[in-house]
């Protein structure tokens, strides 16, 4: 008998299937545990920390009489017109292959942040802080994907972790180095807006962009995600 | 020669219902401008919690007409406030007297030294609106602090304000920009003052007075901001679809459950083919 035995030859048929049936639910089961968690890094922590309250830099008199004194300046309208920084226009975060022209955006007739209509773009909060600034946050937001472009350049901040370093460019060429802090993904109703846009503070950046469960009724997620990066260097 | 004007604050524009004679601790303190709207006249400024001035209570030295001071924080009370040509002994006659200004805790006022409707130097306490503004807009605030008969307010050559007499303010919350504003006498449209460019910036209130004389020909605008009045946009729209799926987990499981039946299926042909 010079034919192989057929039974072993299904047989060892079976145990390679049986492998490869193994192999694809182990990869199944790596892509799972490689989702990211709804939290990296310290979360949203970063959003108050080091925030000081603003007060203006006056003198305080301790007794019944002012004994303070007080300077004047100018009150002609062009002498209190005021120097602001120059706003961002790209923002990179090369671990997720985010790189996108930002631009100044204001707020929409509800009230809340305008967000470029291509998702290729972002916004940047025109009367937050910017980059330049001294103090407060810089917030950067953009689509994470629309209707009629698909996915958006900030769809891959789902997987943003702590340590990610990112870039803003300023319009004048300025380059500000960041590094992430934290990322969460939180529900919309309770997004701390004021903690978000912080005008005081120690300068941070917070980039915002929507996330977690898609409600085709409203054609908007449930939450957002937001990813809070200090600067560095 | 000086004249000595006495305004009571219970005439003037402060009327607010707290009184503290004796002033509490800072932790509630008055935020308190001055403006200087008289033209011609480089004053010292005292502010004294009894009648008479001294050198102490020297609140503001060398005061030239139109310009603002920064915000000075004083504990809530009742004070009097007077103006002397600038060097003059603050125990003679003031040239400016304001008695019981009351300066509610807490409050934020601008002290303005400006000149009525007739010409003659007042001092009128206003209280500034910090309420918050929307988020994007800003406030702009337009007093009337000249004098000038009732004036209306233009804004890129429509009136906005109309009828606005000495010493009294109208107030808008805007969309933050730039405004062309002028001013002209009531019914007019043709500028006394201006036009200027002002900037109302978001979540700021932009307070602009008129002051100086027509008469005289030194009508002129002056500019206090107060910042901070700035609110939060209420959410972040950023996304009207769903990213798609990634296909990776549905392909390997299709390939895990092909490879299962192809691996029971062989299985069992072996057992056969061996019976």
């Amino acid at each position: 008998m010079s034919t192989p035995d057929p039974g072993r030859r299904w047989k060892a048929g079976s145990a390679a299937a049986a492998v490869v049936c193994a192999a694809a639910l182990v990869g199944v089961g790596g892509w799972a545990l490689s989702r990211p968690a709804d939290t990296a890094g310290d979360g949203l922590s970063a959003l108050t920390q080091a925030t000081t309250p603003s007060t203006t830099p006056t003198s305080t008199a301790p007794g019944p009489t002012p004994s303070v004194r007080a300077t004047a300046r100018p009150a002609d309208p062009q002498a209190v017109r005021v120097e602001s920084s120059p706003p961002p226009s790209r923002l990179r975060i090369p671990d997720l292959d985010v790189d996108a022209t930002v631009r100044a955006v204001g707020v929409q007739a509800d009230g809340s942040m305008v967000i470029p209509a291509a998702p290729t773009r972002v916004g940047w909060y025109r009367y937050g802080s910017a980059p330049a600034d001294p103090e407060g946050h810089t917030v950067i937001a953009g689509h994470v994907a629309t209707i009629e472009d698909g996915p958006g350049a900030l769809a891959p901040l789902v997987e943003a972790e702590e340590g990610m370093d990112v870039e803003v460019v300023d319009a004048d060429g300025t380059v500000h180095r960041y590094e992430v802090r934290g990322r969460e993904r939180i529900s919309k109703k309770r997004l701390p807006t004021d903690a978000i846009f912080a005008r005081d503070g120690a300068p941070l950046l917070v980039i915002v962009t929507c996330g977690g469960e898609y409600i085709p009724e409203l054609g908007a997620h449930r939450d957002n995600i937001v990813v809070t990066a200090a600067p560095v260097g | 020669m000086r004249r000595v004007i006495a305004v009571s604050a219970a005439t003037a524009a402060v009327a607010l219902p707290l009184a503290f004679t004796t002033p509490a601790a800072a932790a509630d303190d008055a935020s308190v401008v001055v403006v200087h709207g008289v033209p011609d006249l480089t004053v010292d400024v005292y502010g004294s919690a009894d009648a008479s001035y001294s050198a102490e209570e020297l609140l503001l030295e060398d005061f030239e007409p139109g310009t603002v001071t920064g915000a000075v924080a004083l504990p809530g009370g009742t004070y009097n406030l007077a103006v002397f040509p600038a060097g003059d002994d603050p125990a003679g006659d003031p040239a400016i007297e304001a008695n019981d200004v009351e300066v509610p805790a807490g409050a934020n006022i601008s002290v303005v030294a400006h000149l009525d409707e007739g010409g003659t130097p007042v001092l009128t306490p206003f209280v500034n609106d910090v309420s918050p503004t929307a988020a994007g807009e800003g406030r702009l605030v337009v007093r009337h602090t000249a004098a000038a008969p009732a004036v209306d307010i233009l804004a890129g050559g429509e009136p906005v304000f109309t009828g606005l007499t000495n010493p009294n303010e109208e107030s808008a919350d805007l969309p933050a920009g730039t405004v062309s504003a002028a001013v002209a006498l009531a019914g007019t449209t043709d500028p006394v003052i201006g036009p200027a460019d002002v900037d109302v910036q978001e979540g700021v209130s932009t307070i602009v007075y008129a002051w100086g004389s027509a008469d005289d020909g030194n009508l002129a605008l002056a500019v206090q901001t107060i910042d901070g009045l700035h609110s939060s946009p209420s959410g972040v729209p950023s996304g009207t679809a769903e990213v798609p799926a990634d296909p990776a987990p549905l392909a390997l499981t299709g390939l895990a459950l092909a490879a299962a039946l192809a691996a029971g299926g062989m299985g069992l042909r072996a057992r056969r083919v061996r019976a």
